[in-house]
């Protein structure tokens, strides 16, 4: 059995359901704990590697996943209020 | 079905949903493929802002018509996980649901809304929609529908 993408450090968004500005926004939000790093596009979507700093090693899995709930959050916010 | 001392326990994603449906994950994360011409954007996007409360979750690039889910709980837990994905999956109905209405039901709210902050009738007591322009051009006296006309008592 493979590991889910919310374990794994590499991710593909969608920019019409992740809009860069709120990747943006949420990475100012999480720069005390992870850096992101486009990986380029990849079929539409915007590759991205989030890394974790080594200060908060211990929970890496935990922050990427909310991250990820953070920078949907700020996505849904957007697209409801349009 | 299995029966829980609460009665008989609800039927899980894993188990209900068809085959290719759902996929279980090693680190118990729960992927579900929905096809968006059901569901639609709004509703997926509304039903996602609620679950995001109790599991984290991830949309993948939408993909001939079908886009993926992929949820696991906060608690980490995989029934906590499959619990969540059977609440969100009804709940994407409901607010499949609530678009539509909100939808068919725009005109009469919007209506309803100027209604409550105009400072002229833009309804009549039927609800029917009042033609400004018609109405103002009546003088006073008018009597549209004859009721000052005499009539006789039958």
């Amino acid at each position: 059995m493979a590991t889910s993408i919310l374990t794994a450090g590499h991710l593909r968004l969608d920019p019409s359901l992740y809009p860069p500005d709120c990747v943006g926004a949420a990475a100012t939000a999480y720069a005390e704990f992870l850096r992101i790093e486009p990986s380029g596009a990849e079929s539409g979507a915007v590759g991205l590697n989030i890394v974790v700093l080594p200060a908060f090693s211990a929970r890496e899995v935990q922050l990427r996943r909310e991250f990820l709930n953070y920078v949907l959050d700020l996505a849904i916010q957007g697209h409801l209020r349009s | 079905m299995a029966e829980s001392a609460h009665g008989p326990a609800s039927p899980l994603p894993m188990n209900s949903l068809p085959r290719g449906v759902s996929q279980r994950f090693e680190d118990g994360a729960l992927r579900v493929s929905l096809p968006l011409e059901v569901y639609g954007l709004p509703a997926l996007f509304r039903a996602c802002y609620r679950l995001t409360d109790h599991s984290f979750v991830y949309l993948s690039p939408p993909q001939g018509g079908l886009i993926e889910v992929t949820l696991i709980a906060k608690t980490g837990q995989v029934t906590d996980t499959d619990q969540l994905a059977g609440r969100f999956l009804n709940d994407l109905i409901d607010q499949r649901l609530r678009v539509d209405i909100g939808e068919e039901t725009r005109a009469i709210r919007e209506l309803i809304v100027a209604q409550a902050f105009a400072a002229v009738d833009v309804i009549d007591d039927q609800g029917s929609p009042v033609d400004q322009r018609e109405k103002s051009a009546a003088e006073p006296g008018d009597d549209p529908q004859g009721l000052t006309q005499w009539r006789p008592v039958s």
